[in-house]
């Protein structure tokens, strides 16, 4: 077959032209090098055309993670509870709280771009009514609210997280706040201690039993962090005491969890750590806790996002909710198939378990009411970090107890992008729960934005 | 000659043929994904673009290159798809096999990650510890500490692998294992933070208090990681996304503005940023307003972006002393005081500039002791910033001069007893943090401190902070 390619090859070649035999080898040998010449530029032309030419086929095909979460059958309305139109919103934490103690429900907001707590009142025809409790930039980056008469004067005040920096830093530039509340719903602000790490979260309790509110305080920072409690020594003096040294504690908790009448402080370890930890107070003056880890995992890229207390079996003790898919690991935020929601059921003495509620891609906070009013608790979660940049994805769920503490999955939304907080309860009387939800854009892409966003329920679907 | 000339002309008819089905191969390869860059930055935007654009990747490196862009900025998913493909055109590759297998991580597909590691190795990668440091990152991901273990020991050249073991070790119980192999770590990277931590924490739980109260100490002040292969590809990482960021505009904008190329700076803003709201932009922009001398549009500029975005200590300082220039001094007052109060950026020059400038604004008013209480906190925030940044030793004046300008501030005595301690100079620390405790003696922190310095005087061991001391 060869041989045949070959001789039908050289029979192509024009035969040399006479007479000369020399100039006849010039010729053949003309050819050879023009042919050479040709078999060269034939692959650089080839390979010049390949490297210009734009592929033309089919779109590259990417593997998404399947996002297959039923719509919620309840059906939901959202509205954004302001018009402020910030370029990028950064809400921190939404808290429901009765300030006025007029049985009807408000909203304090953490607002980490004003820098201030507001209030926001419904009133009678619907609308909502914002009030800053303490001028603009007077907080910077508030993280988290409880409402506590800490002063001991019969009227609320609110404790007040301070983070100050959402740049990562170990600065010790956070701080513990009180607005004091003057008895008429004027706040003054008082610094109870700085020169600490960002503070993530406080909360109150008597820890040593000598009749006044303690603080417990998650000193978040980055790569250095503590847990440490504040001994109250009257009039809103206190001193610190370190409990543990811990980076990133995004959550404590200051409820007991044994029964024994006196307040236990859990606090939630992310960070590399993925630890939950009870201090059990045995009761004694001063606090000198029991340290019991309850739970730990050796995935560090668990994405511990938030911890609440709860009696979420209703068994007449407490229990313990994690919210995981908050990965601070990477310069962009991925998705982990751990993120969602987890249930630390409590066993008694100290012993919990761990089941999985339902996953949520990027969960960075909870909340538990009774949605459907069927006299269990439900779970709604938003989303902070997921893949926003896909039409579709997630950013809001309820989890439906069946009454015996497993859960159905529910969509509500997929916008406003970037839930860092939500709260739920009823704002408006109607004897169905709302859900608020706040969103924090402290990095790109500002995508579906949202500042606080109110979804009402419409009701049930029909079939 | 013929049977040459017969030769060539086969080979020219092969090359027409392989060329043409090459060619054509290539026009049906597929095309990049192209990301959804919503909601970014114009300029990352159009850098992300460019990049699939200019890759208009056909070859392995190409789709390899797109797809570390796009992992760079977030699109896990197109970068697993890149890498994949690159894949497929070189299977042989061992480094695409890697390269993917850190892919899957980020986009959360673990088994997926672990065998493409696997295969890197079957490869033949040059660095099989590397693969198997990731391997091992991935069992732990899979709460499996004990397979993760088997990897670690393959991976021990890898100081990152050795510190896994500890604390695997550590959280098996095994404190006195997990203390051996800290302390050999800390003895081969003194400086590294993570390993003194543990090993504090170990000292804590065998109830080594002192020791473990002078390793938390002594690593506190300055996080220095240890170094791993998720860092080194971090950093790459790191690399690819300053080129994409805002900020590299800004910087270029602001090289031209020192060398006086006032238009090319202005040129070049709205070239890359164009008109979008971005306050790193708008901040750039209100340099090259300055320097044109409008200073109008300066302040109108640096207003617009606490307008929109909220108020920081660095963005009160721009203004504040953009203000200065503007002779508007009641207005620079107000905002360089509310923006020192908000300390919220962890530049802590910025806090001490601004304490500084109301330092010299007081003094020009005649009210001294505002004056005097101002520079001491700019001293303060000046030797903070020392303190965590160089020398802690240069930070001693800064502190005392803070603490003698304001007698009633615990907060330098408190760090001037960190810093004593730390340098070994035990009954200076004892007398900083007394002095500390007279003006607050609720600072937990200094009592604290003030009971270590003294049970480790009382133990005769004035040389016992160094976290060498450790090995004792």
């Amino acid at each position: 077959m060869f041989r045949e390619f070959l001789s039908w090859g050289s029979s192509l070649v024009p035969e040399p032209i006479a007479p000369l035999e020399e100039s006849g080898t010039r010729v053949r040998y003309g050819l050879t090098i023009a042919l050479v010449l040709v078999a060269t530029a034939i692959p650089i032309g080839w390979l010049q055309m390949i490297a210009t030419t734009t592929p033309q086929g089919p779109p590259l095909e990417i593997s998404r993670a399947p996002s297959d979460l039923e719509m919620s059958p309840i059906r939901f309305r959202a509205f954004e509870l302001t018009d402020h139109e910030d370029w990028s919103p950064r809400v921190t934490n939404v808290n429901i709280v009765d300030l006025d103690e007029n049985g009807e429900p408000e909203l304090l907001v953490c607002d980490a771009v004003r820098n201030t707590i507001f209030q926001y009142q419904r009133l009678p025809d619907g609308s909502w009514k914002e009030t800053a409790l303490v001028p603009e930039n007077t907080i910077s980056v508030p993280a988290r609210t409880e409402v506590v008469d800490l002063d001991g004067d019969n009227d609320p005040d609110i404790l007040v997280a301070v983070f100050r920096s959402l740049t990562p830093t170990s600065d010790p530039i956070g701080q513990v706040v009180l607005l004091q509340n003057n008895g008429d719903n004027e706040f003054t602000p008082r610094v109870l201690i700085d020169q600490i790490r960002r503070v993530s979260d406080a909360r109150s309790g008597d820890f040593d039993g000598d009749g006044d509110l303690d603080l417990v305080v998650a000193e978040y920072g980055h790569e250095f962090g503590r847990i440490f409690w504040m001994e109250n020594r009257g009039d809103l003096t206190f001193v610190d005491r370190e409990l543990m040294r811990a980076a990133g504690t995004v959550s404590v908790s200051a409820e007991d969890f044994d029964g024994d009448g006196d307040p236990d402080v859990a606090a939630f370890i992310p960070s590399e750590q993925e630890e939950v930890w009870i201090f059990e107070n045995t009761g004694e003056a001063p606090f000198q806790p029991v340290q019991r880890k309850i739970w730990g995992t050796a995935n560090f890229d668990f994405g511990g996002s938030e911890m609440l207390s709860v009696d979420l079996d209703e068994d007449g003790d407490l229990d313990l909710l994690l919210a995981a898919g908050e990965d601070s690991e990477y310069p962009v935020p991925t998705q982990q198939s751990s993120h969602g929601v987890y249930w630390l059921e409590n066993l008694g003495d100290f012993e919990f378990e761990l089941h999985s509620v339902g996953s949520l891609p990027g969960c960075s906070s909870i909340a538990v009411a009774d949605i459907d009013n069927d006299n269990d608790l439900d779970i709604i979660a938003g989303s902070r970090f997921n893949n926003w940049h896909v039409d579709g994805t997630t950013s809001l769920v309820w989890f439906e107890n069946d009454g015996e503490a497993t859960f159905q999955t529910w969509k509500i939304a997929d916008s406003p992008a970037r839930l860092a907080t939500v709260a739920c309860g009823d704002l408006t009387g109607n004897g169905q729960k709302e859900i608020i939800a706040g969103s924090l854009f402290n990095n790109e892409p500002i995508i579906r934005p949202g500042r606080v966003t109110v979804w009402t329920q419409e009701g049930e679907e029909q079939e | 000659m013929r049977v040459v000339n017969a030769v060539l002309l086969a080979v020219i008819g092969i090359e027409l043929v392989a060329g043409f089905r090459s060619y054509r191969n290539v026009q049906q390869q597929p095309v990049a994904p192209t990301a959804n860059t919503e909601g970014l930055p114009g300029f990352t935007r159009n850098m992300i673009m460019s990049s699939e654009v200019a890759m208009n990747p056909k070859f392995a490196e190409q789709w390899s290159g797109l797809g570390m862009v796009y992992q760079a900025f977030g699109f896990y998913d197109e970068s697993v798809a890149c890498f994949t493909r690159a894949q497929e055109i070189s299977p042989e590759d061992p480094s695409i096999a890697y390269e993917l297998g850190f892919a899957l991580i980020l986009a959360g597909k673990t088994d997926e990650s672990s065998r493409e590691f696997e295969r890197a190795m079957e490869l033949g990668h040059p660095y099989a510890s590397q693969c198997w440091y990731f391997l091992g990152r991935n069992a732990l991901r899979m709460d499996d500490p004990e397979t993760a273990k088997g990897f670690f020991l393959k991976a021990t050249s890898l100081p990152a692998a050795r510190f896994e073991l500890a604390k695997i070790a550590w959280r098996a119980g095994e404190s006195a294992q997990a203390e051996h192999m800290l302390k050999e770590i800390i003895n081969e990277f003194p400086n590294a933070t993570e390993p003194q931590r543990l090993l504090a924490e170990v000292f804590d739980e065998q109830g080594e208090q002192h020791l473990a109260s002078m390793l938390y100490l002594s690593s506190d002040r300055r996080f220095v990681a240890l170094t791993s292969p998720r860092q080194e590809i971090f950093e790459s990482i790191q690399q690819l996304r300053n080129v994409g960021n805002v900020k590299f505009v800004q910087t270029r904008a602001t090289e031209l503005l020192d060398a006086g190329k006032v238009s090319d700076a202005q040129e070049i803003l709205k070239y890359e940023a164009g008109s979008e709201f971005h306050p790193v932009i708008w901040d750039a922009r209100s340099d090259v307003e300055r320097a044109l001398g409008n200073i109008e549009e300066q302040i109108a500029l640096l207003q617009e972006i606490i307008e929109r975005d909220g108020l920081d200590s660095y963005r009160a300082a721009r203004l504040g002393f953009a203000l200065i220039g503007n002779e508007q001094k009641d207005e620079v007052q107000k905002v360089m005081t509310v923006g020192a109060a908000l300390e919220s950026n962890d530049e802590r020059e910025v806090v001490a500039d601004l304490y500084q400038q109301l330092a010299n604004l007081a003094s020009e008013q005649g009210n001294e002791d505002k004056a005097l209480a101002n520079w001491s906190e700019a001293q303060f925030h000046y030797g903070r910033k020392i303190y965590q940044t160089e020398d802690p030793s240069k930070a001693i004046d800064l502190f005392i001069q803070s603490a003698e300008a304001n007698p009633e501030t615990a907060d330098p005595l408190f760090y001037l007893g960190q810093l004593f301690y730390e340098l070994g100079e035990l009954t200076d620390a004892q007398t900083a943090y007394e002095e500390c405790l007279k003006i607050d003696p609720n600072f937990g922190r200094a009592i604290d401190g003030l009971a270590l310095v003294k049970a480790i005087r009382n133990s005769g061991g004035e040389d016992a902070t160094q976290p060498e001391s450790a090995e004792d």
